[in-house]
């Protein structure tokens, strides 16, 4: 039905969208550096990947608050400052933390892994759906860092010296590291690989 | 075309895939070569996991719960579990690798927890974080053990504190409570851990520790005894009020002293006994070195309060054991009867009976045995007077009744024992004290009381006060007497009287001359010597009056006694009449009239000169010789007339001297009414007659010999006056005395003033329980200033 611009022997430039023929250098408009595919993506992609996945690691091990009041010292980890939160009613913020902190960022690593194979292997998706799944990760994985914000806040606003100050623990930096490598994996992502094998994949069964 | 790309592109991705690998690569790379190297360093620096078992695990809880070390955490509990049959809470605790090879089979591990006793609070730190296991091992690396046996309670030589262990026991539990500090001198150098019942019930015993570097303060020499409490005691130094500390006023405390020299160093593991007190310890010194002791029981049919546990077992004199326990034995089928009995359980020491230290016990018994077969019986004797305490006496009795010891008996040999020697000291006692009550000290006060008030009322009546003014107003008046003009112009007067005697006697010796010529000498002589006859028997006569004259001192002495203040109060006025008289013109007169006198004495004499009455006086002196011995004659008589006097004398004694006096005064106050009248009236014209008569006198005085006894009754007079001089001489006594009264009642009085003993006792009684009130209050001030020193123990 349609057809890539690289199927055509044309080259799009990424910045002002306007369409080359194959091999032209650079855009004439805007001065951008043309490629037809990113050959570096998906490596880049794998390796943001894998950089995002070893960070959550600890940051889901290592407590992420460093409560500290007058007879006791608390420290939590993500999941179980959320369960704590729920066992004392605050269900919802529970739920936001649980939402944020583990649903999105696992959510992602499965979007972005589910990405990169298809382009490869080939996918069940259609390629508009998957275009769609690749804009609501590059979209939600800026969200990804309430976690890391409300952190960041709680530790400035309650430093009561003695009586009660919270601290950020070692997992918020691992958090952090991990959101950011989660996004750089995203962008790496060229999301015209995406369209590449329709053709094959619509062909195929006709073939 | 479209057929060739597909071709072109799967191999250039490929392609760049494994030679273009991308630099982006490196982060994964860093973060995994990180995670590693902090996991390999973690697993590296882990150490051991050691398992301690506690009775129970309060407040340990898993990834908390520090293991600690000289106050450092070396180590962290890891899990929190039971063992198979649930007996036992064990904890793992994950050790750091460092001290790990210390942790071998000298740790002891404990919990430490939030403790408050009366010797201070300890672990309060515990209470804002929480429970931790503390462990304590020596300094010297061994082979890791990785199961323990956790204590109940911290030891009692921990790292910090080190020192000797040593076993306390005492027959009463209050001295031994657990963490009872061990004090010498006041410090605390020891510790008592948790007491335990020996297994035969007899003793309390309790692990102690003696504080390194104080274990050479305590030798087998040394006797250890309970501080607890306080002694309050009333002595002559004041009141005194004595402990050790207040943690041990509230607790109690165990002290020691080594009381005697010699002994052997402190060794781990020593038994020391704790004495109740002090004095018990002290005389625990030389019964020492005690060897084994034998029990035996001993029943006593006399039930006879005042024997205790502790008592002494005594043979002739010489302590060889004491009384354990005494309760009462109802044994129908040994004795017969359904008689309570007085059992006492006895522990002799065979040592200091003279046996040696290393007999078996079968040994001491056979010896016993022996010895009870020949007649040594038990017997209840009078062991103190004051408190009724009694004793057991072991006694020889030569025709005792055959007894044996009865080794069967169960749980100890039974000892014969014989009849009491019990003297009822109390009731003697008793009645002393009966006695003592009975006596009248209520009475006898009563009665010191009233003499003494007698004797204020009199020393302080105005009678007496009054004497002295009223001896002065006499001694002053006399003095107006003597001082009088009157008085002093008497002797101008005599001297004119003593010029016409001189006169007089001129004539006298021309009249002797005349008589010398007359050759009446001889006669003269005749006569004197019948004068002298007559004069001896008239000093045979006065020999008598010296008697009298006795008499007459006592009846002076006599009237020594009598209301002299009054008398000295009409003496007194008069010679104030007298003085009135003196100073009449009558009496002025006198002195003329007895020149007057004089004269005619003169005129007489001449006259007898002149009319050649020579011959005349032959004849009279011869009469005179002849009157002389009449005179001798009536001498003779004399004696008699003494006596009678002498009789009277003796009479006037008899005489009530108060009457007598009451009389003295009456004649007195006619004296002194008789001077007032003849101070105005006609007295002085009487005076001349009867000088005249003494005129008259004088001429027979020439015959008469009343010179001497006049003589005599001057000494008689004179002797009185020695008399009364010497009444006199006794009042300074009796000043003295009543001086001595009075100084008596004053020291008395002064008795309850400043400076005596009891004032001084009293006070100082009452100083030192201010300085006791003073010192109390300051401690409760400090305690206010410093809550925590309460604490802190400091």
């Amino acid at each position: 039905m349609s057809v890539t611009a690289k199927e055509v022997g044309l080259v799009g430039c990424r910045h002002c969208a306007k369409a080359w023929p194959r091999g032209t250098p650079r855009c004439a408009r805007c001065g951008a550096r043309l490629t037809s595919r990113d050959g570096g993506s998906l490596q880049r992609v794998w390796a943001w990947w894998f950089a995002g996945v070893l960070a959550y690691i600890p940051a889901n091990i290592y407590p992420m608050l460093e409560t500290r009041t007058l007879f006791h010292t608390q420290e939590d980890t993500i999941v179980a400052g959320a369960f704590e939160l729920s066992s004392q009613g605050a269900i919802g913020i529970a739920v936001i933390i649980l939402i944020a902190s583990v649903l999105i960022p696992l959510g992602k690593f499965f979007a972005i892994a589910y990405l990169a194979l298809s382009v490869r292997q080939g996918a069940r998706w259609p390629a508009g759906r998957r275009f769609v799944l690749y804009e609501i990760v590059e979209y939600i994985g800026r969200w990804s860092m309430i976690d890391v914000f409300v952190v960041a806040i709680l530790s400035a606003i309650v430093q009561l010296n003695v009586v009660a100050s919270i601290n950020p623990g070692i997992a918020a930096l691992a958090f952090a590291l991990s959101v950011i490598f989660t996004m750089l994996s995203a962008q790496s992502f060229d999301s015209r690989l995406i369209w590449d094998r329709i053709g094959d994949l619509r062909e195929d069964p006709v073939a | 075309m479209t057929d060739q790309i597909p071709d072109l592109s799967p191999t250039r991705a490929r392609r760049g895939f494994f030679s273009g690998a991308s630099f982006v690569w490196l982060v994964p790379i860093a973060a995994l070569a990180t995670a590693l190297a902090v996991a390999l360093t973690t697993y590296a620096e882990r150490g051991p996991v050691i398992r301690i078992g506690f009775s129970d695990a309060a407040g340990i809880l898993p990834d908390e719960t520090e293991l600690r070390f000289r106050n450092v955490a070396v180590g962290i509990v890891e899990e929190v579990g039971f063992n198979d049959d649930l007996s036992q809470v064990l904890v793992d605790v994950r050790l750091d690798r460092k001290v790990a090879p210390f942790v071998d089979d000298s740790a002891e591990f404990w919990v430490v927890r939030p403790e408050v006793t009366v010797s201070g609070v300890s672990g309060l730190d515990t209470v804002l974080s929480g429970v931790y296991i503390e462990g304590t091992w020596d300094n010297v690396a061994g082979g890791v053990a990785d199961t323990f046996e956790g204590r109940e309670n911290a030891p009692l030589a921990t790292v910090f504190r080190p020192g000797t262990r040593i076993e306390l026991r005492s027959t009463r539990a209050s001295g031994l409570a657990a963490n009872t500090p061990i004090l010498f001198k006041g410090i605390e150098v020891g510790r008592i851990g948790a007491s335990e019942i020996s297994r035969d019930g007899r003793w309390v015993s309790a692990e102690a520790i003696i504080y390194a570097p104080h274990g050479g303060l305590v030798s087998t020499a040394t006797r250890f005894w309970d501080a607890s409490g306080f002694s309050f005691s009333l002595g002559p130094n004041g009141a005194e009020l004595d402990f050790s500390s207040v943690a041990t006023l509230i607790a109690g405390g165990i002290t020691f002293d080594t009381l005697v020299s010699g002994g052997t160093p402190l060794r781990p593991g020593m038994v020391f006994e704790v004495f109740p007190d002090q004095a018990a310890a002290r005389s625990s010194v030389f019964e020492s070195n005690e060897g084994a002791a034998v029990t035996f029981t001993m029943i006593f049919e006399e039930n006879a309060s005042g024997l205790a546990a502790n008592g002494p077992v005594e043979w002739r004199g010489v302590r060889i054991g004491q009384v354990v326990n005494v309760t009462g034995i109802v044994d129908q089928e040994t004795f017969g009867d359904a008689r309570v009995r007085l059992m006492a359980t006895v522990e002799i020491t065979p040592s200091r009976f003279g046996l040696g230290d290393d007999l078996s016990e079968e040994e001491i018994l056979d010896y016993f045995e022996a010895r009870a077969a020949e007649g040594l019986r038990a017997r209840l004797a009078n062991g103190s007077i004051l408190t009724g305490g009694l004793k057991i006496e072991l006694v020889s009795e030569e025709d005792a009744e055959p007894a044996a010891i009865d080794r069967d008996a169960d749980p100890f040999p039974v000892f014969p024992a014989t009849e009491s020697e019990l003297a009822d000291v109390s009731a003697t006692a008793e009645g002393l004290f009966q006695r003592v009550n009975a006596l009248p000290v209520e009475e006898l006060l009563a009665s010191a009381i009233a003499f003494l008030d007698n004797a204020t009322a009199l020393v302080a009546s105005e009678d007496l006060r009054q004497t002295p003014g009223e001896i002065r107003g006499l001694l002053a008046e006399a003095r107006g007497v003597i001082g009088s003009e009157e008085l002093q112009a008497l002797p101008a007067d005599v001297r004119v009287i003593l010029l016409d005697l001189q006169s007089a006697s001129g004539d006298l010796s021309a009249l002797l001359t005349q008589l010398r010529e007359a050759g009446a000498a001889e006669r003269l002589l005749t006569a004197i010597d019948q004068v002298g006859t007559a004069a001896e028997a008239a000093n045979t006569a006065l020999a008598g009056v010296p008697a009298l004259t006795q008499r007459v001192t006592e009846f002076v002495e006599r009237a020594n006694s009598l209301p002299l203040d009054q008398l000295v109060a009409e003496a007194s006025s008069l010679a104030a009449d007298t003085r009135v008289f003196v100073a009449s013109e009558a009496f002025r007169a006198l002195p003329a009239s007895i020149t007057s006198a004089a004269a005619e004495l003169e005129t007489l004499l001449s006259s007898v000169t002149e009319t050649g009455t020579a011959a005349t006086l032959n004849t009279t002196i011869r009469e005179a010789g002849e009157a002389a011995m009449a005179i001798e004659a009536a001498a003779a008589g004399v004696p008699n007339v003494v006596a009678r006097i002498d009789r009277i004398a003796a009479r006037a004694e008899d005489v009530r001297l108060d009457t007598l006096a009451k009389e003295l005064e009456d004649v007195l106050d006619t004296a002194a009414r008789l001077f007032g009248d003849a101070s105005e009236a006609d007295l002085p014209d009487a005076l001349a007659g009867a000088l005249g008569e003494a005129e008259a006198a004088l001429a027979e005085l020439r015959s008469g010999g009343l010179v001497e006894s006049a003589n005599v009754t001057l000494a008689s007079a004179r002797d009185a006056a020695v008399a009364i001089e010497a009444a006199a001489g006794g009042l300074p006594d009796l000043v003295a005395r009543m001086e001595a009264t009075l100084g008596q009642a004053r020291t008395t009085l002064a008795g309850f003033d400043d400076g005596s003993a009891f004032q001084r006792e009293t006070s100082a009684a009452l100083r030192e329980i201010e300085r006791a009130a003073e010192a109390v209050t300051d401690l409760a001030r400090a305690i206010e200033r410093r809550p925590n020193s309460l604490i802190l123990g400091r």
